[in-house]
């Protein structure tokens, strides 16, 4: 059974509410009868696809029957096929309106072509949250709550060839919001006396919380993609990101983890002590060994400091691991 | 006796009720009424000197014909019974109340009346016996009463199901017998009527999907748009009403409520009628509780609405009445259950200091809601971070109300405190110097089991990268044989918190390690011992972590290890509990089984090949190696890992 919400027709504006569901091209067989609100007669129903044509077929919404209607989803990227079905009400209700919405409950069926996994559908101003199949990047007990990281981030530019070196700890991780946290010590800082240790707060790009855009922090598309573009396990993302931000791609069996870590502010040190945290990282995490590399962007500082970190076992033969579980 | 006829003390006018006829008995009983209605002191003074009783044998005996008589006796019980709990009881004790019932049937409209308005009163209070719909008789009567002609009397139907329908097989006898039409007719009444309705409606539907679907359907949606039109109206009872309506409705129901704009209205009417006063605004946050709880959507939509700074500054206005401060509280802790962005807000708007004071309230419902708001905004990872709730004037309040005797508060505070301990740097000296561990270790002994499970869930995450000083003194305090008897608890979800208790206490510096092999390796034993037993793989996959987690430290540890995952297998064909746990279906588990290998078969490890050898031996190699596409990924790769150490071994 499919659910569509359908806003009601205001005044003499039509409304009109998309049911998109993943499958291929061929014929379905759509019954949505009316199930509850006034509607008035008649709903035209359109099917379409992004780019495509749309094909009307005006059909009398009572008394409730199959309709069969003929779907071309369009690709739009490499990993999944999205179709829709446009209701549409049509422009004058005659009933007064009270209520602001009107629920279709119906049924898509294919009838010819391939196999088809219907989704929830989403109203047309839907709060973002999980609807439309979108799954997020896989766990992986390296980039947890509690690992530790070390390496070095290269400070180097014309006149200097420097490099700090930075042990990273995670401390929270809500993948389901595409969150994480931790902080981040820099030792043998020539500025400072002690490691200087920041606190940062990290999008993950799951395409679901967070895109490939940044769209802010100064950071334009071109900046995004050129920083992403320095990672080799970015390349076969390029060509989609480069379309739609990656919106649609599906990156739950990726072995790389896309991420932005932004420092919130100095733990140990004040404002003053003449490092600057206005920038942020673009980071690549890898799922198989736990490395990480990154790439720090802020337009008043020297471009593309390079972060290289290696998960650590902190004086063990072999990584043990922590847990905390919140209440 | 004679007495003077202008006096009208108390004592007289009962003694002039009882044993005077006629106009002055009617008098006598005017007079009482008009005393105690809106009068508290009043009315209990006078059920003390016995009024009641008196009253209710004149409403027991008068003549059906009497009407004023009767009139004034229901009605001076009915006032008796109007928000006071001593009255309803003295009222229920003098048995006036099948009298009051008797009279709804009185020819004359004005005695019907005054009994429909005295039962209603009686209604409202939850001292007032349950009204058995089941019973066929019973159920008619009701059905009687909501049909009648009269208002009263039809208000007096839905208070009745108001207060006493409580199951979900009286809302469908409710439901089956018509009443849902009955009271959706009633919602084109009166004022009165329709605000009984509402009430009456919200009952009957709660929870229960069968009939919010009957209900919605009736006469396609319409009693649905007229509810949600009442969400606009005047009176603010009306507008709380209807809210409550549609949230019970969408609560159950979630695609009759979709759309931002319903719900978005919703919680700015809410919000509007906090600032009521009286009845509607003590009960409007917990309306708005029901609304944004457990969904992150609408929470979001508040948080947009500034719903959190609404809330906040009712707070700061000024001390708050018990119960709208329980419901503000409540709705906070609602607000930022899931959104980081509301508990910023939160902390930013300064309101912490008064949820604190909260803990300390006179109030029992008042502490509990502070615990739980404050459980709910340390979930915030950045503020445990920064060390936020960390400090004594948070810790020590909620370490005295581990003492209180009700459970249900000490579990509220071990769910805060469960979320504060976390705390990442090496701030938990705070709370091991308040006391806090011995309470914790003292409640893991108590006998109630949630009390038990809080407890060792605020110990694991005490534990997570403590010191190890501090982890001394926990296992110190704890005792390896208690620490064991927690592990072997008889609640599963005991077990999990426990072993993962372990794992955290043997992470860290590899000098942590020996502490499971204190006194003959008791916990090391035990660990090995559940992992052979237990079915349930939260359970398991943390016990695999104990043993992975010792598995990485030194030669001594690794064999440790080896000798628990072979020890069943000793002539008896078995396989190790390994074994099973790489080829489970849940992925997590599979994963903590495979880096266990990898720590045994880490390569820098002088008897690295020799444990290889006989990991082979047990098959656990071939397993490996058929793991290498595994579909979870995490388990895929620590996969690859062990067979690139094999390679190099």
């Amino acid at each position: 059974m499919n659910r569509l919400v359908m806003p009601r027709a205001a005044g003499f504006s039509p409304s009109r509410a998309d049911l998109y569901f993943t499958g291929s091209a061929g014929i379905y067989a759509v019954n949505f009868p009316v199930s509850l609100g006034p509607l008035a007669e008649g709903i035209a129903e359109k099917s379409g696809c992004r780019a495509g044509k749309p094909e009307t077929v005006r059909n009398p919404f009572r008394p409730p029957g199959e309709r069969r209607l003929s779907v071309e989803p369009v690709s739009s990227s490499r990993f999944s096929e999205l179709a829709f079905i446009s209701f549409v009400a049509p422009e004058k209700t005659k009933r007064k309106t009270s209520t602001d919405w009107v629920t279709l409950i119906g049924e898509i069926r294919l009838i010819c072509g391939m196999p088809v996994r219907v989704v929830e559908s989403s109203a047309p101003s839907q709060v973002s949250g999980a609807s439309s199949g979108h799954v997020l990047p896989p766990a992986c007990t390296l980039l947890s709550a509690g690992q530790a990281f070390s390496g070095t981030q290269n400070v180097s530019n014309l006149q200097k060839d420097e490099a700090w070196r930075v042990n990273v700890r995670i401390q929270g991780c809500d993948l389901d919001h595409g969150y994480l946290c931790g902080t981040m010590e820099a030792l043998n800082v020539p500025l400072a006396e002690t490691p200087v240790v920041t606190f940062w707060e990290g999008e993950i790009v799951d395409t679901k919380n967070y895109t490939f855009f940044t769209g802010k922090w100064e950071a334009t598309p071109e900046h995004d993609v050129r920083h992403w573009s320095k990672f080799p396990s970015f390349s076969p993302l390029l060509s989609q990101v480069e379309i739609d931000g990656g919106k649609s791609l599906d990156l739950s069996s990726y072995p790389y983890i896309f991420m932005r870590w932004k420092e919130q502010y100095f733990v140990n040190v004040g404002i003053d002590c003449g490092l600057t945290i206005a920038g942020f990282y673009y980071v690549c995490f890898s799922c198989s060994d736990g490395s990480i590399s990154g790439f720090y962007y802020d337009p008043n500082s020297s471009p593309f400091q390079k972060l290289e970190l290696k998960s650590t076992n902190e004086g063990r033969s072999g990584f043990s691991f922590s847990s905390y579980q919140l209440q | 006796m004679p007495t003077s006829a202008s006096t009208n003390r108390p004592e007289d006018l009962i003694a002039r009720l009882k044993f005077s006829e006629g106009d002055a008995k009617l008098k006598a009983l005017r007079e009482i009424k008009n005393q105690i209605i809106g009068n508290r002191t009043k009315k209990l003074s006078y059920i003390k000197l016995g009024a009641v009783p008196t009253i209710a044998e004149v409403l027991a005996t008068a003549d059906d014909s009497d009407a004023s008589l009767l009139v004034q006796s229901a009605a001076a019980i009915g006032s008796f019974a109007c928000g006071v709990d001593a009255g309803v009881k003295a009222v229920l004790d003098a048995g006036a109340f099948p009298h009051l019932f008797r009279i709804l049937s009185n020819p004359d409209e004005k005695v019907v009346d005054a009994g429909a308005r005295s039962l209603r009163m009686i209604f409202q209070s939850k001292l007032a016996p349950k009204y058995h719909f089941l019973e066929e008789k019973k159920l008619e009567f009701l059905l009687s009463l909501l049909n009648n002609e009269n208002e009263n009397v039809t208000e007096l139907g839905a208070s009745i199901i108001t207060h006493s329908c409580e199951t979900s097989d009286e809302q469908k006898l409710l439901c089956d017998a018509g009443v849902l039409r009955r009271l959706v007719s009633l919602l084109e009444g009166s004022l009165n009527q329709r605000d009984a309705s509402l009430d009456s409606l919200a009952t009957v539907l709660k929870n229960n999907l069968d009939v919010i679907s009957k209900f919605v359907a009736l006469d396609n949606g319409r009693a649905l748009s007229i509810i949600t039109d009442f969400t606009k109206e005047r009176s603010p009872r009306t507008r709380l009403l209807a809210c409550v309506c549609l949230i019970i409705i969408g609560n159950a129901s979630p695609c009759h409520f979709q759309g931002v704009g319903i719900k978005t209205k919703l919680i700015l009417i809410l919000v509007e009628l906090l600032e009521e006063p009286g009845q509607v605004g003590e009960e409007a946050p917990f309306a708005l509780a029901s609304l944004i709880a457990d969904k992150e959507d609408v929470q979001k939509l508040a948080f947009e609405v500034d719903t959190v700074d609404k809330l906040c500054n009712l707070l700061h206005k000024g001390p708050v009445q018990a119960k709208r401060f329980h419901g503000i509280l409540l709705a906070l802790a609602e607000l930022c259950s899931k959104l980081e962005s509301c508990r910023s807000r939160f902390l930013s708007l300064q309101v912490l200091n008064l949820v604190i004071d909260a803990l300390s309230h006179e109030n029992a419902e008042v502490q509990a809601v502070a615990c739980l708001c404050i459980r709910n905004i340390s979930r915030s990872v950045k503020n445990l971070s920064a060390g936020r709730f960390m400090n004594e004037t948070i810790i020590t309040p909620l370490l005295h109300l581990l003492h209180d005797s009700s459970t249900s508060i000490q579990v509220a505070a071990l769910g805060a405190i469960s979320n504060i301990v976390i705390d990442f740097a090496s701030r938990k000296s705070v709370f091991i110097q308040c006391g806090g561990v011995r309470q914790l270790i003292q409640l893991t002994k108590s006998m109630d089991s949630t009390l038990r499970l809080n407890a060792v869930w605020a110990l694991r995450n005490l534990m997570f990268h403590a010191d190890n000083s501090h982890k001394e003194g926990i296992i110190l305090e704890l005792t390896p044989s208690g620490l064991v008897s927690l592990i072997y608890d008889s609640e599963l979800s005991i077990q999990e918190q426990s072993l993962a208790l372990v794992r955290n206490l043997v992470d860290g510096r590899i000098s942590s390690i020996e502490h499971v092999f204190a006194e003959d390796g008791i916990i090391m034993n035990a660990v090995a011992r559940q992992l052979q037993s237990c079915s349930r793989s939260e359970v398991c996959i943390q016990g695999m972590y104990v043993l992975s987690n010792v598995a990485s430290g030194n030669e001594l540890h690794k064999e440790a290890v080896m000798n628990q995952l072979f020890q069943s297998q000793a002539g008896e064909g078995t396989q190790s509990f390994v074994m099973k746990f790489l080829q489970d279906s849940d992925g997590q588990l599979r994963t903590a089984a495979v880096w266990c290998i990898v720590n045994l078969t880490h390569p820098e490890s002088p008897g690295a090949s020799a444990r290889i050898v006989k990991l082979r031996s047990a098959g656990i190699v071939s397993q490996i190696k058929s793991m290498v596409n595994d579909p979870c990924l995490d388990a895929k790769f620590r996969v690859r890992t062990v067979l690139e150490q094999l390679a190099t071994a």
